[in-house]
């Protein structure tokens, strides 16, 4: 293997992700703990991930999930201490495992150190650290994010006697990032990080570092400025560590915080995930190329992120008003089920917990371009609580056998951060790790071999995508190549079985052969190549010449 | 001298008891033959009518103006005439066997004419008859076409189309049986000359209107008024 | 007897594949054309638009099945499926089969592969609108589709606002005796738009009656009077002004019509030999509409093809009418023009024979149809000197009064078509 392709191993890569509180307790205090997560990177490593994304674990005053962090170099007490960390860093590296974690640069908690100077006065040498006017005129044109809870993005602070700037919560206020000491505070922060051998960053709320009268405040070129600077430092005194943008965009948007391969390594792909259960539920190929034909190009060292699901809601922002409502109804016809512009539940139970299309969307996941991110528990199809509040229906502890806690912890039920899942059907004794580890044909081998066969080639990491055309639309198929290599992929999107004749002129002559039994297909010849598939299901076909 | 007349007559006798005993045998076969396709026939006539009255033909003849046509030559029905022809066609067939068993010679040489003729004036007969049906149908036809269409005399183009057919039918039927060849050819040329001139003629004239009518909207352009139609639908 | 209908060879193999590839849908509208490039490009606009507009979420296909067209009828709908997606957002890929069918195959052999197409498809709802007919808006598609799709009808027959002397033979004929026999009001039985269900779709597709010259001549007919008289539920839906047609042949028509509802009623005999009491038609939206622009006939012509007619054709008349209802026909034929009136009675009483006389085959029923056109024009010289200066109230309340009379010798009729002749 070549320089380039190591210091690219984020294109490799298959990310777990996960929050430690959910993972396991090894003290019995009712939270997950870094201890306890590396007490399971066996079994992380056994399921063939390569990359941990950890969501924040800084200490906090948790009013927005650990997104308002009080202090950016330190673990929060409840998860363990620094050296904990390290520990499981160094056991995760040990493993091959790299790991990503969260990094706020928008705002810090009202608790934080630097806010608490900034407001003690007007003339605190930090002060000027976040942005301080005496109108809240200023910057009209930025629309208000958190609408159900915001009426506008200043708020006044007593003690200073002054509006402060914040996009989110007003409980997190936007630092100001046209001060250079910030810039270089900050880079402080991710260079403590990075030494301590983190592998790389996933920054949140980028679009919305800078702020100008007369704009709406986002992806204004300075926050591009802001954004290459960190990358050149990265660069510089440690290469081979990734930057991933969060930027839920229309891809056009998002190709900008690629820069020229000078921003971002990666960037969430958002408008391809709502896409993806839309075209399983209307049984049509047609949302998923539409929105693939509509990305850009990116530059060569970059990679798309994408995923099903994640802490948060399936976000349907990204999605047409006709669109919006057709997946409402679909997805979430109860109410509670929905939230702010989305849909709080998980993957089994929006897949009605029917193993052969949560295998299809793994399948389009693992097939499609870009780096696959697997949210914890997906893996074993574990369900969600949508009668808890905000987004914790989807971040219940992590179920590992079917006994006490679901062998989360050691404490009392009532301790535990969130109640477990313990309904019959998505319950810990019917849904968990151990008895799935028992069963060759559960859900978790199944990912296992998923997995195992995603990393046995680099075509699906880092090859081009053509979209075949076939006249039945229900079927959704494409050939990646690498190289010398080429993988054919055919997705049944049905509920119900299909005919469907692919056009491999191009490929005539190659043997397909289906890449997780190894079976030989009939060679490709000049008429349109006909397949028969079972309701949802997916071929996956290296093509060979021989 | 007696003796000769007597052994003359005792001649005559013997030739003619020879002759008895020749011939009757042969003339009870030939009865036997006859009573045997009687009743072949008449068990064939039965089936037939069996089948006929199965499978509907009454209808078909009906619809196809047949039945109507046969009542008109107060003839009996279709399955009448069916079975009845048959029952003929089958007991005359063992008749002419019968009687080439008495082994005359000039006579077998007749029925072996007859025979030879008979497939022949059936079907000329058949050829006929189908003509008259045809005849009775597309007159039918033009008559109709002719009243709906508007034409002035509609029975004037259904007889010409019925007796042209009959024509047409007879001169083959008479062609069939091998008669009046020649007359029936020159016959036929001499008709169908006079059809055409006279559709010629018909044509010439009718179209001349036609003809102007046409010539004067390719040059006048002018737009005639016409009547408007009215859906029936 | 059921027929499978993948055994014969109605489809061709390119039409199988199309269908494979597009699979199960909710909606179908399919187009039969023959040389419409004028028309067809406005249909397939308002087709599309009604399905990527009001059917947004359902699984739908538009199929044209083009009858040999020489004048570029399917690249009119190919450009016009472009044009006519434009604008529109729609969640699912939109759907097209179009195939080709020699000149030589009649309009049934058309409407038999749309319904086949829906039988294999599974189409809930599916709505046939012709090529050539003019203004057809995106309404029309709804109005035809929704009442099957979302209220489970099994045939939708239309309704126009039409012109007060168009559409008389439906008017004069099959509507009155269609309506006296069938007991469903259903205003116009032969339409060239139709919305049916996959229930109906399937039955028809099945039944083996399609090489019968009587289906062939008057499918649609057909469809409809299998819908009335298989116990599926019927209604009728008006959809807007309708064009007249700029040609006519009055006697194809009629052959084509009448033979086909006469074989129709013989083929489903045994459903209203025994009567069926009258029941109202649910009907969406107005139930009739008539307009007024001023036409130019020749009553004149009329009455002397019904005077010519009755004489010429008098052979054959006598075998297919009663000899009181011929006399009473050559009686008028002697009156003068103005004196002359084919009563509603009279009317009545020859249609029946006439359709008697059809089921007994006394002569060709092709023939026999044909002689019915001289008193059918008698009839229409008749209506429209009634009706020269009636309005719309008045007309109507005339219809219910053929209607009345329809009813009333019924069992006449009924009697007279029982007894083997």
């Amino acid at each position: 293997m070549t320089a380039p392709l190591q210091l690219e191993w984020y294109k490799d890569s298959v990310i777990y992700q996960l929050h430690v509180r959910t993972f396991f307790d090894s003290n019995g205090d009712g939270v997950g703990d870094f201890r306890g997560l590396q007490r399971k990177l066996d079994y992380l490593q056994e399921l063939g991930v390569t990359s941990i994304w950890l969501l924040p674990f800084y200490p906090s005053p948790l009013r927005d999930d650990g997104y308002d962090i009080a202090d950016y170099c330190a673990v929060h007490k409840s998860y363990g201490t620094l050296d904990d960390l390290k520990a499981f860093l160094d056991a995760a590296h040990q493993r091959g495992i790299r790991v990503i974690i969260e990094m706020v640069l928008n705002h810090t908690s009202d608790q934080h150190p630097w806010f608490q100077e900034s407001r003690s006065s007007r003339d605190n040498p930090r002060r000027n650290w976040y942005v301080w006017s005496d109108t809240d005129e200023l910057y009209r044109d930025a629309r208000i994010i958190f609408v159900d809870t915001e009426l506008s993005n200043w708020a006044w602070d007593p003690v200073s006697k002054a509006y402060y700037w914040h996009r989110f919560f007003s409980h997190q206020p936007d630092l100001n990032y046209d001060n250079p000491e910030v810039r270089e505070a900050m880079w402080n922060v991710m260079k403590f990080w990075l030494e301590l051998g983190i592998d790389g960053f996933r920054l949140d709320a980028v679009p919305y570092l800078v702020e100008r009268d007369g704009t709406s405040c986002e992806n204004l070129p300075e926050t591009h400025d802001i954004v290459r600077d960190f990358r050149r430092r990265l660069d510089e005194s440690f290469p081979g560590k990734m930057l991933l943008a969060e930027a839920n965009q229309w891809p056009a948007d998002v190709c900008a915080y690629f820069g020229q391969g000078d921003e971002f390594h990666m960037a969430f792909h958002f408008p391809l995930m709502p896409r993806m259960f839309m075209a399983v539920k209307l049984e049509d190929r047609k949302p998923i190329i539409e929105i693939l034909q509509r990305t850009p190009e990116i530059p060569k060292n970059c990679q798309w992120c994408i995923f099903l699901r994640n802490h948060d809601e399936l976000t349907l922002e990204m999605v047409t008003d006709i669109e919006r409502d057709y997946m409402y109804d679909e997805y979430a016809r109860d109410k509670t089920m929905r939230i702010n512009l989305g849909i709080r539940r998980r993957l089994a139970p929006l897949m009605d917990n029917d193993r052969r299309r949560i295998e299809l969307l793994n399948g389009m996941l693992m097939s499609l371009p870009g780096t696959p991110v697997i949210y914890y528990g997906d893996e074993i199809g574990m369900g969600d609580n949508v009668y808890i509040g905000d987004r914790n229906g989807v971040r219940t502890p992590m179920q590992w056998d079917g006994h006490w806690n679901a062998g989360f912890s050691d404490a009392d039920p009532e301790q535990l951060y969130a109640p477990l899942i313990s309904n019959p059907v998505y319950g810990y004794q019917a849904v968990n790790v151990d008895s799935q580890k028992r069963s060759e044909h559960s859900l978790l081998s199944w990912m296992k071999r998923l997995i195992q066969v995603r990393k046995s080639t680099q075509v699906f990491s880092r090859g081009s995508i053509e979209f075949l055309d076939p006249p039945n639309h229900r079927v959704l198929a494409y050939v990646r190549e690498f190289g010398s290599e080429r993988v054919l992929a055919v997705n049944n999107l049905s509920s119900t079985s299909q005919a469907v004749e692919l056009n491999l002129k191009r490929y005539r002559g190659a043997i397909p052969i289906e890449m997780s039994g190894k079976t030989i297909f009939p060679r490709i010849g000049d008429l349109p190549y006909l397949l028969t598939m079972g309701p949802y299901q997916f071929y996956w076909f290296r093509l060979r010449r021989i | 001298m007696k003796e000769m007349i007597i052994h003359a007559f005792q001649q005559a006798h013997d030739n003619l008891t020879r002759m008895l005993a020749e011939f009757l045998p042969h003339f009870l076969l030939m009865l036997v033959v006859i009573l045997v396709g009687w009743i072949v026939a008449y068990l064939l006539k039965i089936i037939l009518r069996g089948i006929l009255r199965v499978t509907n033909v009454e209808k078909m003849s009906e619809e196809a103006g047949a039945s109507r046509l046969l009542r008109r030559a107060e003839l009996p029905t279709m399955t009448d005439l069916l079975s009845r022809a048959l029952f003929w066609v089958v007991w005359l067939g063992f008749v002419i066997v019968g009687v080439s068993f008495l082994g005359i010679g000039s006579l077998q040489q007749q029925i072996a004419d007859l025979i030879a003729l008979l497939p022949q004036i059936f079907v000329a007969f058949l050829i006929l008859f189908v003509g008259l049906l045809a005849a009775n149908f597309f007159s039918r036809a033009a008559l109709l076409a002719g009243v709906n269409a508007g034409f002035s005399s509609p029975r004037l183009l259904s007889g010409t189309v019925r007796i042209v057919i009959i024509f047409l039918a007879l001169s083959m039927a008479l062609e069939q049986v091998g008669l009046g060849k020649e007359t029936m050819e020159i016959a036929f040329s001499i008709m169908f000359g006079a059809i055409m001139l006279g559709l010629a003629i018909a044509f010439g004239l009718g179209g001349r209107h036609l003809a102007a009518r046409l010539l004067e909207r390719h040059f006048l352009r002018e737009e005639r008024e016409r009547d408007d139609e009215l859906s029936p639908l | 007897m059921e027929r499978g209908v993948s055994d014969e060879t109605l489809l061709s193999d390119d039409f199988i594949r199309q269908l494979v590839s597009v699979g199960e849908v909710d909606l179908l509208v399919g187009i039969p054309s023959r040389n419409n490039c004028r028309t067809i490009g406005n249909i397939v606009r308002a087709a599309e638009e009604s399905l990527l507009r009001n059917f947004r979420r359902q699984r739908t296909v538009l199929i044209n099945i083009d009858a040999g067209s020489r004048d570029g009828t399917q690249e009119a709908v190919r450009q016009a499926s472009v044009v006519g997606t434009n604008g529109f957002e729609s969640l699912r890929t939109l759907r097209w089969i179009t195939a080709r069918t020699e000149s030589a195959a009649g309009d049934s052999a058309v409407l038999r592969t749309i319904l086949a197409a829906a039988d294999l498809l599974h189409a809930k709802a599916s709505a046939v609108v012709s090529g050539s007919t003019a203004a057809v808006s995106p309404g029309w598609i709804d109005s035809l589709l929704n009442p099957v799709f979302r209220e489970n009808y099994d045939f939708v027959a239309p309704l126009y606002a039409r012109h007060r002397f168009d559409g008389l033979l439906t008017r004069n004929l099959l509507y009155p005796f269609s309506r006296a026999i069938f007991g469903k009001s259903m205003r116009e039985m032969r339409a060239s738009e139709f919305g049916f269900s996959g229930r109906l779709a399937s039955e028809c597709t099945n039944r083996g009656e399609w090489e019968n010259e009587g289906v062939q001549s008057a499918a649609e007919t057909w469809m409809a009077i299998t819908a009335m008289s298989d116990s599926l539920t019927c209604c009728q839906a008006f959809l807007g002004p309708k064009a007249r047609s700029s040609s006519v042949a009055v006697v194809d028509v009629i052959r084509e019509a009448v033979g086909g509802f006469f074989w129709c009623l013989e083929s489903t005999e045994t459903y209203w030999i025994h009567g069926h009491d009258p029941e109202p038609l649910k009907t969406f939206g107005p139930d009739h509409q008539l307009t007024n622009e001023a036409v130019r006939v020749d009553r004149k012509k009329m009455f002397q093809l019904y005077r010519t007619g009755v004489a010429e054709l008098s052979d054959i008349l006598a075998s297919i009418l009663d000899s009181d209802t011929h006399a009473e026909l050559v009686r008028l034929a002697a009156l003068d023009e103005t004196a002359f009136r084919l009563s509603n009675a009279l009317w009545v009483r020859a249609v029946y024979e006439f359709a008697v006389a059809y089921h007994r085959s006394v002569i060709n029923r092709g023939h026999l149809v044909q002689a019915l056109v001289p008193i059918y024009r008698g009839r229409v010289h008749s209506f429209l000197t009634v009706h020269r200066s009636d309005d719309a109230d008045a007309m109507e309340a005339d219809l219910e009064d053929l209607c009345q009379e329809f009813g009333r010798q019924r069992s006449f009729f009924i009697e007279r078509w029982s007894t083997k002749g």
